[in-house]
Order: structure tokens, then sequence, then C-alpha cells
């Protein structure tokens, strides 16, 4: 009884609803109509105007320029696996870096790389204000070359007849609206990108359940409100109430991200490796972390219910934004600059774990993320349960 | 009548406040007890304490021969709590609400059935049983409160303020409903700072101020331990103050007041008013509007404790 009570309490709180269920929905269906002709490589841009310029000579700007002639030669792009059928850029000629700087400056190129082959170095310049495109093609062109040029040398060292089908292939490896993860994740994962988002989203449309963690604090400890003062005073035993009142929650709660993960891949079609029993666990165990931190800030912050719940989604909001739900390449600049913000976001590391577990071959990557977040639960929830199965208050 | 409740020695101390201040009080089964006191004075405190929902610091406390603990299961399920906030679920509706509290008292659903219709019918909530609290007036919801509170037909129903911030009309139906639980046997604990309520309905009193036993027994009793048994008011013009010193000195009159039309006199017991007007009579004043008022609870709570009882 009181289960399905709390059950249709939670079904009928429209603030839940809302956040848990339909804004992350809500966002993935923004992030397709933004993304999703480019993830399948459908943008038909225009080329971008670029200029090459070799400050020292070398193997490095040398296979460089290769690469750069490559991608501005439309025959060879269209029969690349590349998916485009024009040059992806335009090679405008240019006598000095000051000569691209002005050219930049007067709108006739779009992105200026100057490679210095002796110290293996590739500076790129755009205007102040660069469109979409024109970023991505500069940093795909440039991170896939710094990132596949140990094979190019490697082949130019060891057997120099092999570099063209080397080159070849890294050309094809340049995939412009499919950036490589190398920012995010040194493992090697081979993905899209732009999957991250919609990872992101559905971590985060977990993480909105804290509040449901607020609520449950609400609904047992009867020195916050009537109505658990009420069900305090009953004869019902405490850690019954409990139960009933989390479990409605965590059990709606779960099954929200379950939908999310049915629309993610029937309706926005983003795969998800069939490793169903994972996926489960990911569910469940992101979920019941979400709660657990939920309770914690529903008992230990001052307030009314809605101004805890704020806070809650205050911390919730600053964990997904630090894992790079808004801006991708954050947890990049963490890992660069302070990874330990990485290693602790709770976020970070569930989408991380979403991450590998669609994409990476095997799983160990995975189940370390889903240990560290069953670690946080297990604390979270044994001080929740501490506190909140106590009968009598010290103040009402 | 048996004793239902026993509390004594009750101390409930906030850090370096003493909310409830060596607390003894006994409530007998099938009474109203009003326990009344300004805001702040522990009542609810007490009633929580009672509830075994609040820590004290020494006393104790028994119900129905038992002491009560946060695990007294079998003490819990005989008693109902009306709190001072409405108290509800705002996502569930008003048969909802009802059967969720009811049913923390009672398993059997067939029975909990008829128990909500019952608590519906009793508070007058027939027409907005599919109502969401949010759709219902002040008092509606206060009668809602009530009922999520009495469904499961307890021996011993606390009422925490039940009529806060309702309109003359809905007060008026509560009262005669909780008039009404007791007729049908149940023990009641009513807190309230507003006297005429309590007045009304309670049998016995029990006075409290800063935690502190101030006068307990019934609304006559309690009365009769002031020494000002009537507030006469006078209306009459230009009074001497020779005058004036004459009814001062009469027999039982303790305070006169004159602002040069209205003439207020507090007198303990005695034939006061016809005295007063004698006097008046003899000196040709003309009199308008005469008034006799008994004292109020206020009055006894002024005057033992010197501040007045009412602060809203």
């Amino acid at each position: 009884m009181m289960f399905t009570y709390y059950l249709r309490k939670a079904l009928r709180d429209k603030g839940f609803i809302f956040w848990s269920l339909a804004f992350p929905l809500i966002l993935m269906l923004c992030f397709t109509t933004t993304f999703k002709s480019a993830s399948q490589g459908e943008i038909d841009f225009q080329p971008v105007n670029t200029a090459l310029i070799i400050k020292s000579e070398g193997v490095y700007a040398e296979e460089f320029e290769t690469l750069i002639n490559n991608l501005a030669d439309p025959e060879y792009v269209k029969e690349s696996a590349l998916g485009y059928n024009h040059e992806i850029m335009t090679l405008i000629p240019v006598d000095s870096v000051e000569d691209g700087e002005q050219k930049i400056l007067d709108n006739k190129i779009e992105i200026l790389f100057i490679v210095d082959g002796e110290n293996e170095k590739i500076d790129v310049k755009v205007d102040d204000d660069p469109a979409m495109t024109t970023l991505m093609v500069a940093r795909s062109v440039v991170e896939s070359y710094r990132k596949n040029y140990a094979l190019v040398k490697d082949a130019a060292m060891t057997a120099p007849d092999k570099l063209p089908q080397v080159m070849e292939t890294m050309t094809e490896s340049v995939s412009f609206m499919k950036a490589k993860t190398a920012l995010l994740d040194k493992d090697g994962a081979s993905a899209n990108v732009y999957n991250w988002y919609f990872f992101s989203t559905i971590v985060m449309g977990m993480f909105f359940n804290a509040t449901s963690g607020v609520n449950t604090v609400f609904d047992i400890q009867g020195n916050l409100s009537g109505y658990a003062m009420r069900t305090s005073v009953s004869p019902k035993k405490k850690w019954k109430i409990l139960l009933s009142a989390f479990m409605a929650r965590y059990s709606v709660a779960c099954a929200i991200t379950y939908f999310h993960l049915f629309a993610l891949n029937k309706i926005f079609g983003i795969a998800l490796n069939g490793r169903v029993f994972e996926l489960i666990i990911f569910v469940l165990l992101g979920n019941l972390f979400s709660m657990s931190l939920g309770s914690i800030i529903g008992l230990f912050t001052k307030g009314e219910q809605n101004q805890r719940e704020g806070k809650a989604t205050g911390v919730i909001m600053l964990s997904v934004f630090f894992s790079g739900e808004m801006i991708m390449v954050i947890p990049g600049l963490f890992e660069k600059y302070c990874p330990i913000l990485n290693r602790i976001n709770p976020a970070t590391i569930m989408n991380f774990a979403f991450y590998r577990l669609v994409h990476y071959p095997t799983l160990t990557g995975f189940w370390m993320n889903m240990i560290k977040i069953a670690v946080a639960t297990v604390v979270f929830l044994t001080i929740a349960i501490l506190k909140l199965r106590r009968e009598k208050y010290a103040a009402i | 009548m048996s004793e239902i409740i026993k509390v004594d020695g009750l101390v409930k101390r906030y850090k370096e406040l003493i909310a409830v201040d060596n607390f003894s009080m006994t409530v007998n089964e099938g009474e109203i007890l009003g326990l009344l006191g300004p805001n702040g004075s522990g009542k609810s405190t007490t009633i929580n304490c009672i509830l075994s929902l609040l820590e004290f610091d020494k006393g104790s406390i028994s119900i129905l021969g038992k002491e009560m603990t946060p695990k007294a299961y079998d003490l819990k399920s005989q008693i109902g709590v009306v709190p001072q906030e409405v108290s509800v679920f705002e996502e569930l509706n008003v048969y909802e609400n009802i059967d969720f509290f009811c049913g923390l008292y009672i398993k059997d659903k067939a029975q909990r059935k008829k128990m909500v219709q019952d608590a519906i019918d009793f508070v007058e909530l027939n027409d907005f049983k599919k109502f969401r609290p949010k759709k219902l007036s002040g008092g509606l919801k206060r009668r809602l409160n009530i009922a999520c509170g009495i469904a499961h037909k307890p021996k011993i129903i606390f009422f925490d303020e039940p009529t806060v911030a309702v309109d003359p009309q809905s007060r008026n139906k509560i009262l005669e409903g909780i008039e009404q639980l007791r007729e049908e046997g149940a023990t009641i604990i009513y807190t309230s700072h507003y006297m005429e309520e309590v007045e009304q309905l309670a049998d016995r009193i029990i006075i409290i101020d800063k935690g502190q036993l101030i006068a307990e027994g019934s609304v006559d009793k309690l009365k009769s331990m002031i020494k000002k048994s009537e507030m006469i008011k006078i209306e009459a013009k230009g009074i001497s103050d020779e005058d004036l010193d004459k009814i001062r000195k009469l027999e039982n009159i303790f305070n006169v007041d004159y602002d040069g039309k209205h003439l207020k006199i507090e007198a303990g017991k005695g034939n006061n008013v016809v005295e007063v007007i004698k006097v008046l009579e003899e000196k040709g004043y003309r009199m308008k509007n005469v008034y006799s008022e008994q004292p109020t609870l206020n009055d006894v709570f002024l005057e033992l404790t010197g501040k007045e009882l009412r602060d809203d």
C-alpha cells in the first residue's frame, strides 16, 4: 500500500518528471538536430580555405603537406572513404606567416597551418570568431596527424614504399565529423565523439534523481515535514516506510533511465553495443548513487524541501558540467591540467563508464568506474540510512 | 475516569533554552484536555515529546500505563495526530491521502475502505474526494488534515492548533467535529492559543507558559482562581474624581478606569453592578450601555502570568 502511494506520488511529481524524464529527451532531440547529420557525415559543408606555411623542412612537415594536399584534392577525397564528393579544403597560396595572418583578417582564408618540421610542431591560426566547420576541420586534421605520425615516421624510416598506403589510411582517418577522442581518453577508443553528449545526457538524467533522494528524506524525517511526522508516529516500522519511499522513487528513476536508453537506441539511433547485463548494472548503480547523493544533500543541508532540491540540482549540474555535457573539451582540459577532477567527478566517471561500455572491446575500465561509484554509493547510503532510521529527533 | 496519559517531570532543553520545564500532567479517558498557552510556550514541544518524536532531557511519559517509546507500536496504533500544519501529500488526492495515512494503521483493505469513507463523511469532503489539496480552500485543507489523523478511529487524538488560519465557519465545523469525536469515545488533547476555543471545548484546561504548568482545572475552576470575577463597563459623561473615589471604595471593586466617557471597573465576586449604578444614579449621571462581562481565560492568564495570552 505504501509503495503504491509513494509510486503514485513520484509519478505525479511534475518537477521530477520534467527534469528526469522530459528534459534529457529534449536535450537529446536538440543534440540530434545539431549533430545527427554531422555524425553521419551528411553535412555538405563548403571546402575550407586553407593555407600552409612550412617553417622548417623534415619528414614531419613533408607528410603533413601530403595530407593537406590529399584533402584539397577533390578526386582523392571522392574516392576515399571520407564520405564527401568534394575536397575538404581549398589551398590558398601565401608568402609568409604575416601574409597568411593578413589573409585571415581579410577573410580570404579560414585556417593557416604553420608547420615546424624540425621540431615536429604544428601551429594553427584561425579567425577570432571561427565557424564550427573551420574549427572541426582544423582540429581533426592536426589531431589525427599528431596521433598517427608515429606510424608515418615508422613507415618512412623502415618501409618507405608503404608510406603512401599509410598516408592514405591516415587521410581517411581524418574524420571531420567523427573527431577522435584522444583528448578525452588515451585508451584508443574509436567512436563518434558526439555520442559523448548523448551519454552525458543519460548520466545527467540519472543524476537528476538526486532530487528523489531529497524527496525521500522529506518523506521519512519526522522533523522535516508534517507528513513524515505523521508516518513517524504511526505504528509502521521506520525501515518499512524508508524502503517503500526509497524503492518507489528508485523504481521510477530506473524505469526512466531504461526508457532514455531505449529512446537513445531506437529513436536517436545511437548503438549501445548489446551488453545488456552491464547496462543494467550501470543504470541500477547510477540511480542508486544519485539517490544516495541526494539523500545526503537532503539530510545535511538546510532549508525547505525545494531549497534542498535546488542545492542537489546545483551539485549535479556542476558535476555534469565538469563532465563535458555542455562543453565537451572540459574533461580533456582537466585531464591535462588537473586529472584528479576527472577521477573524482561522479558524472565524468559515469560518462567514461558508459562510453567504455559502449565502445571499448574490454570492460576493465567500465568495471573500475563502476567500483568507484559503488564505493561512493555504499558510503552515502550507509550514512543516510543511519540517520534516516532514527525515530526521535533533537528538535522539530 | 481512568488516567490514559501521564507525563511526569518532563524537561526539554534546546541548548540554553528550556522549552519544557519540569512539566507534569495527566489526561483522563474520554475527556477533552485543552492545553492553552501563547505561541512558544511549549505546547507543541510537550505533544511531540509525548508522541516520542522528540528526545527529552528528563521525565517520564506513559500512555495506557505503558512507557511511550518510538518502538511502542501497540500504543502508537491507538493514537491519532492532527498536526498544526496541513500535513498531506500534494501529489495525492483527498481520498488517497486519507487512505495512505489510514493504511499506516489498518492493513485490511475492506475495513480501511469503510474507515476512509467514514472519515470523509465526518469532515464532509464527499464532493472533493478526487481533488488534490492545492485545489482545496484553507478550511477544506484543514478538514482533510483532520480526516487523515482520525480515519483509523484512534482512542487518543492530539489536535495541535487545528484551526490556525481558518475562517469562522470552518472553525465551527472543526470544533463540532471534535466534540462529536469525544462523544464517540475518543480522548482528546487539544492545544491552542485561542482561549475561546479551549473554553468552548475543553472539560479540563492546562495553562502552560515558558514550559511550565501555570494552572490546571475546569474553566470555572480556573476563573475562580483569580480575583477578578467581572468587568463592568458603563458609558457616562462627566463623572467627578470624588465620585470615582466613592466607586473605588465599594466592596469588591479593585480597579476603576475612566476616560471621561467610558467607565471600566474590575470587580470581584458580589452584587457589583447594582452598587455602582446606585452611586451614579444618586449623583444624577446619565448612563448608557451598561455591561457586565465575565472574566475570560485571558484574564486568568493575565492575572497569573502578568501578560496577555493572545499575541495575535
